[in-house]
């Protein structure tokens, strides 16, 4: 990954260099403006979340920005960039070569701030009050680096280039990168709970970056504009793997039977790996055309992508077509229609977990390897037809018909199989009086038959009688098992949706403009039978500019968001 | 931006002529009569325009093109009208034209790359033309009417509102803009052969793309189940705080209704680790962050501990 | 049951004043309030479900709306200078002060946390 870092400078730094030569000769015109100066930062309690996003740290320090632009009869340049510290920098290189070359790069990097999650809650052991004793539940946590000042220096790296390579048929070859490169240190969290639920905090460095490249072909072929594009793309960690020490297994109180507790478990008593980031390499590939068809423009694309994470094995696999057409049905009329179809496949690995309760004494074991069906498996396709009419020279209105199915392989959508389908309805109605007043009111419907749900999610039914016990001596009844009593699907999402949106734009003189809006949402869930899943939501917002005189500019605003959601929040009737 | 006809390949003088030639002849034949007014006359009214404007990247290409004296017909059709009765009216002005009118002026030039979905973008269908955001007649670095995001939040209030949120992307301090998610001349998420949001997504945050062994249906589903990205109360851009968002579609955590000691405790089996609990303390801990044990919530290769959950608990 | 709720307001004001054709002065506050916070959880019935099958649980939630409410207040002044000293040298400054209050702490801790940015420099028309 160093070798990258270190060609990716290498290029950016070439491209900066050249760039200025390509300008260089014949140059009409030429403008550097530099900004040398200096800026102090003073954090004062907690820097966390005020400056998030700003530079870590206190005190002076150098800054300098640069603008310089040239221009030739055949060239264009122009670079700018500012330097705030060394973890905060902004630059971008952009150019022209007549009409044969086009190129811009950028470099931005910024520091995030994160804050440490003290797990203070996680503090507790159980009481039985059938008994007055401490019961054998325990929750505690451990901060091992409780100083730790965790910040994500990020840098971003984007070069894009398009040059003409025959002017016969407009051919035209782009090549772009972008690398994405992280480092610094971050929070890193393990769960152990096998004789008590123990929470640990240590700290993870980070060091991974992603990088994607594209290259892309496109020409013309008299009305026919053909192009293909393919991207590769990988992101990878070289940080050290964090790991954590799970406890081993046994009674919590007497430390007894470890053999039971311990074959329940998929791992204790060792020192384990945890929060492993993958290894993706996704290459993609597309073609897209645009014509004209009859009187409209028709644009259309095939992709086809595929992920796999390297250190697992997993993949998933895309294919998408999408087609537009638009067309002017007369003077006063457009009608726009848009399709795509989608097919989604991921793996299906086969879990082989070790036995539940392997060599317990009354034998009652219990197996729970299953392959696991990827709940991306799926086919969605969208549809939607736009007629906008202008009804007068003001008037402009545009009614909107949106169709979506997702038909999934396998996942569970209440008691109705497993395809969601959406019918959206919008009506938009525009108002316009020259460059000055103009008002807008839009309304939009969702119908949603079977949107995405946490099947049989919540509700158990009473009573343990109905479950048949796993160890017919104890009679125990295992929480897992009550799992199976649940009968209510839930999910935040709604099956009715209504949008209404209304904005006013006016400039009544010169001196002074101002915009109203307000945006009300409501929607609701009406096919969970006794829950009463809803959401509004209110936005509305308003701004005011004034200039008074030529020496004065004022401008005033406010936008506000009041929501409001119905929760189900139910508990589950069984305690492990 | 432009488009190319036959000419010499490989040598840029015959580019220029031929660009030159084309662009002519598109501009000749989208202006109506040119009645050839030269520039001089517009600059007797307009002086500060036409004097800027040879500066533009519109001035330079179109005095290459329809003629440095005459680059203002190119744009606003025939003067002659408005010279004779000074009427407004009497001349093209492209910022008033709306999707049925002048913005074909502008794709007759910008007719590739990032403008092929322009006629079926949201933009275009909401009346919004291209003068509403870009200016022709300043220089090269001030095409836009003012920067990002602000002149997006011009329309857009309602995600001005989100930028300020306490969770939100780094927008408001102009580490990103609207642009590097948003296509503004339409088309579907940036460089993706995938239409969903998730691509989007991944292509900054590549760790959560996986594909993992363990997975949570959501992270398959959309983002924005959970997420909403223009800005949010809650930590982590998330649409409520935890629990709230999680139990939206989960139960509570079955040791929710533990009871707890009140007073000091510590573990018989690790003395050492001891603490001082309420009551309610046991529903604290399960009841405030979920993500404290379930790190792993967009996926997983690792299993978790308990056999009984599949290994999927999401906790390693 | 439960609901749950979030609110947030911002205002912001800016002016901008030049006295002379060489000095320019701005400045610019602005303000945001943002709540979340659960309502109180009700779960009817569920003391019937029981069949006194788990004595030692408790469910009620009376605490529980507390654990994870936010609120935070957001204010920010941004005041600016730029002087022409001559055609090619213009002296700038500005200085930002940032103040966020944590009402409601969640697991980070307080996090009420200040920043002051004072930044000057000479802008060099070369």
């Amino acid at each position: 990954m160093k070798t990258m870092k270190t060609l990716l400078c290498m290029s950016l730094a070439l491209l900066l260099a050249a760039a200025p030569a390509l300008a260089g000769e014949d140059e009409a015109a030429e403008n550097l403006s530099v900004w040398l100066g200096s800026q102090y930062t003073d954090f004062q309690d907690s820097p966390k979340k005020i400056g998030e996003y700003d530079k870590s740290g206190d005190g002076w320090g150098p800054e300098v920005g640069l603008n310089y632009f040239s221009r030739s009869d055949n060239t264009t340049f122009r670079l700018d960039g500012h330097y705030f510290d060394e973890e905060n920098i902004i630059g971008q290189a952009r150019g022209t070569v007549g009409n044969t070359l086009r190129f811009n790069a950028r470099y931005r990097s910024l520091t995030h701030q994160t804050a440490q999650d003290r797990l203070a809650n996680l503090e507790a052991r159980e009481y039985l009050a059938s008994t007055g004793n401490p019961g054998g539940k325990m929750l505690t946590h451990e901060i091992v680096d409780p100083d730790a000042d965790y910040n994500i220096h990020r840098r971003e790296i984007l070069t894009r280039f398009q040059a003409l390579l025959s002017q016969k048929n407009n051919v035209r070859l782009s090549l772009n990168h972008r690398s994405i490169i992280e480092d610094g240190t971050e929070q890193a969290i393990a769960s152990n709970h096998c004789f008590s639920c123990h929470v640990t905090s240590r700290t993870r460095t980070i060091d991974q970056a992603q990088h994607q490249f594209e290259a892309g072909l496109d020409a013309e072929f008299g009305r026919l504009d053909l192009g293909y594009r393919f991207q590769y793309r990988l992101f990878d960690s070289d940080a050290p793997d964090v790991s954590a020490y799970y406890d081993p297994a046994k009674n919590p109180v007497s430390g007894a039977a470890a053999g039971e507790f311990s074959s329940r478990l998929v791992y204790d008593d060792e020192e384990l790996v945890f929060g492993r980031l993958p290894r993706t390499e996704k290459t993609s590939h597309r073609v897209r055309l645009k014509t004209d068809l009859g009187k409209g423009r028709m644009t259309g694309s095939l992709g086809y992508a595929r992920a796999k994470n390297k250190k697992s094995g997993e993949t998933t696999e895309s294919l998408i077509g999408a087609a537009n057409y638009a067309v002017r049905l007369n003077d006063k009329t457009r009608l726009v229609t848009k399709g795509t179809a989608a097919r989604q496949i991921g793996g299906d690995p086969y879990i082989d977990l070790p036995t539940f309760r392997d060599g317990a004494a009354d034998l009652n074991e219990t197996d729970f390897d299953y392959t696991r069906i990827s709940t991306l498996d799926r086919w969605d396709t969208r549809l939607s037809a736009q007629v906008i009419s202008r009804l007068t020279n003001r008037l402009t209105l545009s009614v909107l018909a949106g169709y979506n199915r997702i038909d999934r392989d396998d996942y569970p959508l209440v008691n109705e199989g497993t395809s969601t389908e959406k019918l959206t309805g919008q009506a938009r109605l525009r108002y316009r009086k020259g460059l000055r007043l103009s008002t807008a009111v839009k309304y939009r419907f969702e119908k949603v038959s079977n949107p995405f749900v946490s099947a049989r999610g919540l509700f158990e039914a009473a009573g343990n009688d109905i479950l048949e016990p796993l160890i017919p001596v104890s009679q125990w009844i295992f929480y897992f098992q009550r799992e199976d009593l649940r009968y209510q699907d839930i999910t935040s999402l709604p099956t009715d949706k209504h949008v209404v949106e209304w904005k006013l734009s006016d400039r009544p003189n010169d001196r002074f403009s101002f915009s109203l809006g307000a945006k009300f949402t409501y929607d609701k869930n009406g096919d969970l039978d006794s829950l009463d899943v809803k959401h509004h939501s209110l936005q509305p917002s308003v701004a005011l500019n004034f200039i008074p005189n030529a020496k004065w500019t004022l401008a005033a605003g406010y936008t506000g968001t009041l929501d409001k959601s119905r929760l189900p929040v139910t508990v589950a009737l069984f305690d492990g | 931006m432009s488009r190319f006809k036959r000419g010499s390949p490989g040598k840029i003088v015959s580019i220029a002529l031929a660009a030159t030639l084309a662009i002519g002849l598109v501009l000749l034949s989208v202006s109506p009569a040119l009645a050839e007014v030269t520039n001089d006359v517009c600059a007797g009214c307009h002086g500060d325009v036409v004097e800027a404007f040879s500066m533009t990247p519109h001035g330079i290409c179109l005095s290459k093109t329809v003629g440095a004296e005459t680059s203002c017909e190119a744009c606003h059709g025939d003067a002659v009208g408005h010279i004779e009765e000074g009427d407004p009216a009497g001349i093209i002005n492209p910022a008033g034209q709306d999707q049925f009118g002048g913005q074909a002026l502008c794709l007759n030039c910008h007719r590739t790359g990032g403008f092929d979905e322009w006629p079926f973008s949201a933009h275009l269908a909401g009346d919004v033309g291209c003068a509403d955001c870009h200016s022709v007649h300043v220089g090269y670095e001030e095409a836009p009417k003012c920067t990002q995001p602000d002149i997006c939040y011009g329309c857009h209030a309602d995600v001005r509102a989100a930028a300020y949120m306490p969770s939100h992307h780094p927008v408001r301090e102009g580490k990103l803009v609207c642009d590097d998610c948003h296509n503004p001349h339409g088309g579907a998420a940036r460089l993706t052969a995938e239409a969903t949001g998730r691509e989007l997504c991944f292509s900054c945050h590549g760790e959560m793309e996986g594909p993992f062994i363990y997975e949570h249906a959501p992270v398959n589903e959309d983002c924005l189940i959970c997420h909403d990205p223009h800005g949010a109360v809650a930590d982590n851009l998330l649409k409520q705080t935890e629990p709230a968002l999680c139990l939206s579609c989960h139960p509570m955590h079955f040791h929710a209704t533990v009871v707890s000691v009140d007073g000091d405790f510590s573990t018989p089996q690790a003395p050492q680790r001891a603490g001082s609990s309420t009551p309610d303390s046991w529903k604290e801990g399960m009841l405030t962050k979920c993500t404290q044990c379930h790190t792993e919530i967009h996926g997983s290769d690792l299993p978790s501990q308990a056999i009984s959950s599949g290994g999927n608990a999401l906790t390693r | 049951m439960s609901d749950y709720e979030s609110k947030a307001h911002n205002v912001y004001i800016t002016a901008s004043y030049v006295p002379a054709a060489d000095l320019r002065l701005s400045a610019t506050v602005a303000y945001n309030k943002a709540e979340a916070s659960l309502q109180e959880v009700a779960m009817p019935g569920v003391e019937d479900r029981l069949e006194g099958e788990l004595e030692d649980q408790d469910f009620t939630f009376e605490q529980m709306p507390l654990y994870s409410d936010l609120d935070f207040e957001l204010i920010n002044f941004t005041l600016g200078f730029e002087y022409v000293l001559s055609p090619q040298v213009t002296w700038t400054a500005d200085g930002t002060f940032g103040t966020l209050w944590d009402y409601a702490p969640y697991v980070y801790d307080d996090e009420t946390g200040a920043v002051f940015v004072v930044r000057s420099g000479l802008r060099i028309q070369l």
